[in-house]
């Protein structure tokens, strides 16, 4: 046991270097990407093709496959940016800040689907396209809070008090995340509680569930493959003038 | 199974083109980055 935490803990110090990563991710990256588009294309076409239409809403509860994993990785990215932003305000760690960087647009897009799917799923269903309920509200400042962090960085010209300020703006939004979670729970709203419990039995058909958890597992793989793509791309803007990065 | 863009088929096909869509921006906006990255340095070492 101690062996491989000694074995963990050399690779998190690895992960710390530039040109390290650079290569460690640059192996990778081919191999993440066949691995996160079997799950993926499996889990949305038996979804959208294969699996039993609803006796209720039909076709339309299609959009599960869809919503149900973009909303998930949205706000998990966010719990990583968390982790990496006390990184950052603690060790300094300067490829805390490359992450929060590069994976701000990523959990920004995956709220934008989770807010636009949710919304034409309930347009048929709900009879409206938008609601000030508990659970909308804040993933909708879940994506503010993307935005203000994408805007925030850009505005700084250096990089090291970028990061700093983008550490801190995260650890504020963070409280938003067990808002998030426990809304449904807290308040009387139109969105349903949550169908897949880890600690219970989930409310949802297994033919429904079994490619809803494929494409969740594709789409944790496909934010992993585009957050190593992007800090790859975020490591090169840095140090494009280092000689290590010019000797490659 | 769903294969027609009649009804609300239609909701759920939007739904999946922009899930594409925005899962291969994702993918393509670093790639291209990188990509002009490294022609600024082969110019540079030029």
């Amino acid at each position: 046991m101690s062996k491989i935490l000694k074995k963990f803990i050399t690779f998190y110090h690895k992960l710390g270097s530039y040109p390290w990563f650079y290569k460690f991710s640059g192996i990778a990256i081919p191999y993440v990407a066949f691995i996160s588009l079997i799950p993926l294309f499996i889990g949305l076409g038996w979804g959208i093709f294969y699996s039993p239409t609803d006796y209720k809403q039909g076709d339309v509860y299609r959009i599960i496959y869809m919503h149900v994993p973009a909303a998930s990785v949205s706000q998990s990215i966010y719990y990583t940016m968390t982790i990496a932003a006390i990184v950052s305000m603690i060790w300094r760690m300067k490829m805390a800040g490359i992450f929060i960087k590069s994976m701000a647009p990523i959990g920004a897009s995956f709220t934008f689907l989770a807010l636009i799917s949710g919304s034409i799923w309930g347009q048929p269903t709900w009879g409206t396209w938008w609601i000030w309920d508990a659970r909308l509200t804040s993933t909708l400042v879940l994506f503010i809070f993307y935005i203000a962090i994408i805007s925030l960085y850009s505005s700084f010209s250096e990089k090291k008090s970028a990061d700093q300020a983008v550490s801190i703006l995260t650890l504020v939004g963070a409280v938003n995340l067990p808002i998030i979670k426990k809304s449904v729970d807290w308040w009387n709203t139109l969105h349903q509680p949550s169908s897949i419990k880890l600690t219970e039995s989930s409310t949802i058909s297994l033919e429904m569930l079994y490619p809803l958890l494929l494409s969740i597992i594709g789409f944790y793989l496909i934010v992993l493959l585009s957050g190593l793509m992007a800090m790859r791309a975020e490591i090169a803007k840095r140090e494009i003038n280092k000689e290590w990065f010019k000797s490659l | 199974m769903i294969y027609d863009f009649n009804d609300y088929n239609f909701h759920v096909w939007f739904v999946f083109f922009l899930t594409l869509f925005l899962i291969g921006l994702n993918l393509i906006i670093p790639k291209f980055k990188l990509k002009k990255l490294k022609t600024l340095q082969e110019i540079d070492k030029d």
